[in-house]
């Protein structure tokens, strides 16, 4: 195990975050005591039980909910409302079916104010980047899964994030096409010319969060805290079939089960 | 020989399927790589099917191995996929007539439903409304063809 000495501030402090929902009027704890630090260019993955807050903390990191308690502070500021340098990949991908796909992408854009003409242009070249082309015109309901999550993903690209937060974002898709989309994913992340710079990913794929991700970020059950950290110290490309990355993954299976 | 029809899988599934035949170092045995991706064999075989028909890979003896085609294709980005697929596309007889026949229109388009009459009556294809969807599919992937459907418009590109 290597030792790591970061001198440099984290782009993302995640401090003592709590949450409570209140549920037929009782208080249901979700998350207790959550902290972790991200720096520059790293891939996050959350893991952790079905129902341990993993997709609250995405959440309350993007600005969308606010903590009970603790704090998210991105760049020695603390987050208070939507983070304009964030955007959000979703399982379902939340696509509005009456739009297509360059409306979809374009939707990204609208918030920030920015003239249509300007909009169309950057909205074009994600399509191109995310390998969308050839179906500008196209309705949601033409598209298979995963070409959904690939306008999930422009969608998300174009107000050209720094991070990226993803929320299961292979599991409603099929193994195979779930295969292809992963690799595409760090593509677009090793680039270092194009956003996004970080990517934090929340899945239940252990084995998935081991071959993406530089950290693996454990949390136990609901309410959920930081059980474990571990850093992933396996040279890219990796393969994904190597003993060191099953290793990994069933350590911290192991932990979860 | 016999003429195949346009694979009816996804382009996603057999851009993944490629991968993973990839990372196995080019060569795996078909049992073992269902097993590892989790998938039924029957769902597997079509994807296996369709990226041979692309000629993207070969099986063998209950193999699946990535041709040089296979390999070029994989080691392009995003649009060069593309071109690639379309390069491919265009050399099948489906695409070729399809090309023919749009282009002798004279506004150079045509609708989804004289689309499903084309297959019909000059490919012979049973189920042709399946068929079109599946034309118009791997045509928008290859960057062959356009399809509007709110305005009812295929066109070539």
């Amino acid at each position: 195990m290597s030792i790591k000495v970061r001198l440099v501030t984290p782009v993302l402090d995640v401090k003592n975050v709590s949450k409570e929902f209140t549920y037929h009027g009782r208080k249901v704890p979700i998350l207790k005591n959550t902290g972790f630090s991200v720096h520059e260019h790293e891939f996050i993955s959350i893991v952790g039980p079905s129902g341990c807050g993993k997709s609250t903390l995405l959440r309350i990191i993007m600005g969308l909910v606010p903590p009970d308690k603790g704090e998210v502070i991105y760049k020695g500021e603390r987050v208070q409302s939507v983070n304009p340098h964030m955007s959000m990949v979703f399982q379902s991908f939340a696509l509005l079916p009456w739009l297509n796909v360059t409306e979809n992408v374009e939707l990204g854009l609208e918030a920030q104010g920015i003239p249509k003409e300007r909009r169309r242009e950057r909205a074009l070249k994600i399509i191109q980047e995310v390998g969308l082309e050839g179906f500008e015109d196209a309705y949601p309901r033409e598209l298979s899964g995963g070409m959904k999550q690939r306008v999930g993903l422009a969608r998300a690209l174009v107000t050209d994030p720094e991070i990226l937060l993803m929320d299961e974002p292979f599991s409603s898709l099929d193994p195979l096409t779930a295969e292809g989309l992963r690799e595409e994913i760090l593509k677009l992340w090793s680039d270092k010319f194009t956003s996004p710079e970080i990517i934090i990913m929340v899945t239940h794929n252990v084995e998935e969060a081991v071959y993406l991700s530089d950290r693996v970020i454990v949390l136990s059950h609901r309410p959920g805290t930081v059980m474990a950290e571990f850093d992933v110290d396996l040279l890219r490309p990796r393969d994904k079939r190597s003993q060191e990355l099953y290793e990994l993954a069933d350590r911290i299976t192991s932990l979860i089960a | 020989m016999i003429q195949m029809s346009i694979p009816r899988v996804h382009y996603s599934r057999v851009i993944g399927l490629l991968e993973a035949l990839e990372d196995f170092g080019g060569k795996v045995d078909v049992a073992k790589i269902a097993d590892d991706l989790s998938l039924e064999l029957d769902d597997l075989l079509p994807v296996i099917e369709a990226a041979e028909f692309l000629g993207f890979l070969r099986a063998e003896s209950g193999d699946i191995l990535l041709t040089d085609e296979g390999s070029k294709f994989l080691s392009d980005g995003t649009r060069g996929r593309k071109k690639h697929l379309g390069n491919r596309l265009i050399t099948l007889d489906q695409f070729k007539k399809l090309i023919e026949f749009v282009s002798q229109k004279e506004e150079k388009e045509i609708t989804k439903e004289e689309l499903s009459n084309f297959l019909t009556e000059e490919l012979h294809e049973i189920d042709s409304d399946v068929a079109s969807e599946w034309m118009i599919e791997w045509g928008r992937h290859g960057l062959l063809l356009r399809y509007n459907s709110k305005e009812d418009k295929i066109k070539l590109l």
